[in-house]
C-alpha cells in the first residue's frame, strides 16, 4: 500500500470517527432511540465511488472497531457491524446496477437499521426491536437522502479537483 | 442527482416500512408471552409451564414423594403434597396480583420433598443476559 493510499485511508478514518462522535451528542428525534444521521456514510460513499470496494470495506472495519473502542462499546460494536456489513453490501450492489448517490445512500441507511434489527434478534433472541423498524426505515429515507446528495456534491467537486 | 430508480426504490423502502409497521402488529404474531411457572425439585429445573389453562402438574420423586402443583389462569398454588406438615398447601396460592404481598413472593417451598415453585413474571422471564438496546 502506497503511504499515499495509506495517510488517505487513515483521514477517511478519523473524519468518520469524528462524525460519529458527533452525533452521540444529541437526539435528533426525541422520544425515538436510535435515529441519528448517518453521516460517517457520506466518507464511505466517498470511498466508494472514488477510491473502491477494498478501501471501503477497510473503512467501515475501522470505524465500527474504533468506534467500538473508544465510544461504542461491545455490544455497539456488534450493533454497528451488522449494520455496516449489510449496508455497504447494499450500497455496492445499487452501485452496480447504476443508481445515483442518493439512491445508494437512502438503500444504505435503510439497509443499516435493518443490519441493526437482525442483530438484536441474534443477541435477545426475539423480534421485539424490529417493531421500531418502521419509524427508522422512514428516518433512514429522510437521513440517507440528505447524505446521498452531500456525498453527490463531495464527490463531483473532489473528481474535478483530482483531474 | 436524483434518476427514476431512486423514486422508485425510495418508494419501496417506505412500502418496506408500511409492512413491516403491519407485522409487527398482527395480535397473532405478537402475542405476549404468558407468565411461566418453574418447578425446581433439589435445585434443579424440573418443569416450566406456561400459564392459561387449569390443570394439575404432578412432580413424582423417587422414594414416594410426590407434590400436585395446580396451574390456574394467572398463578399457582400447592394442591396436595406427601409432606409431613402440609405447610406448603397452607401457603396458599400465588397470583400475579398478590405476590408483592406475600411473605414468600413468588415462590411456594416445599422444604421436606424438596420442592421449589415460582411465578416467573413475564418482565423477568427473558434472558438475564440480553443487553439493553
Amino acid at each position: 500500500m502506497k503511504t499515499r493510499t495509506l495517510t488517505h485511508l487513515a483521514m477517511l478514518t478519523a473524519i468518520m470517527l469524528v462524525l460519529g462522535l458527533v452525533e452521540r451528542q444529541f437526539v435528533l428525534v426525541p422520544g425515538v432511540p436510535g435515529i441519528k444521521p448517518g453521516l460517517s456514510n457520506i466518507v464511505l460513499m466517498y470511498a466508494l465511488c472514488l477510491l473502491g470496494a477494498k478501501e471501503a470495506w477497510m473503512l467501515m472495519g475501522l470505524k465500527v472497531v474504533l468506534g467500538g473502542l473508544l465510544y461504542a462499546g461491545v455490544s455497539g460494536m456488534l450493533y454497528g457491524l451488522a449494520g455496516g456489513v449489510l449496508s455497504l453490501l447494499v450500497m455496492m450492489l445499487l452501485c452496480r446496477l447504476h443508481f445515483s448517490l442518493t439512491g445508494v445512500s437512502m438503500a444504505g441507511a435503510a439497509a443499516h437499521a435493518g443490519g441493526q434489527v437482525l442483530m438484536s434478534r441474534a443477541l435477545m433472541g426475539s423480534w421485539a426491536a424490529a417493531a421500531q423498524l418502521p419509524i427508522l426505515l422512514v428516518a433512514a429515507l429522510i437521513t440517507g437522502l440528505i447524505n446521498g446528495v452531500t456525498a453527490t456534491l463531495v464527490c463531483r467537486a473532489l473528481k474535478k479537483q483530482k483531474t | 442527482m436524483f434518476k427514476r430508480r431512486d423514486i422508485l426504490l425510495g418508494l419501496g423502502i417506505l412500502l418496506a416500512a408500511g409492512l413491516v409497521f403491519l407485522l409487527t402488529r398482527i395480535p397473532i404474531l405478537n402475542r405476549k408471552p404468558k407468565n411461566l411457572v418453574r418447578i425446581y425439585v433439589n435445585g434443579q429445573l424440573y418443569a416450566e409451564e406456561a400459564l392459561g389453562k387449569e390443570r394439575d402438574v404432578t412432580v413424582s420423586q423417587p422414594g414416594g414423594a410426590e407434590n400436585v402443583v395446580h396451574l390456574t389462569e394467572n398463578g399457582f398454588y400447592m394442591a396436595r403434597s406427601t409432606c409431613m406438615n402440609q405447610l406448603c398447601v397452607y401457603q396458599g396460592d400465588v397470583t400475579e396480583e398478590n405476590y408483592a404481598a406475600r411473605f414468600l413472593g413468588t415462590h411456594v417451598l416445599c422444604l421436606p420433598n424438596r420442592v421449589d415453585v415460582e411465578l416467573v413474571l413475564e418482565a423477568n422471564a427473558a434472558d438475564p443476559d440480553a443487553p439493553d438496546i
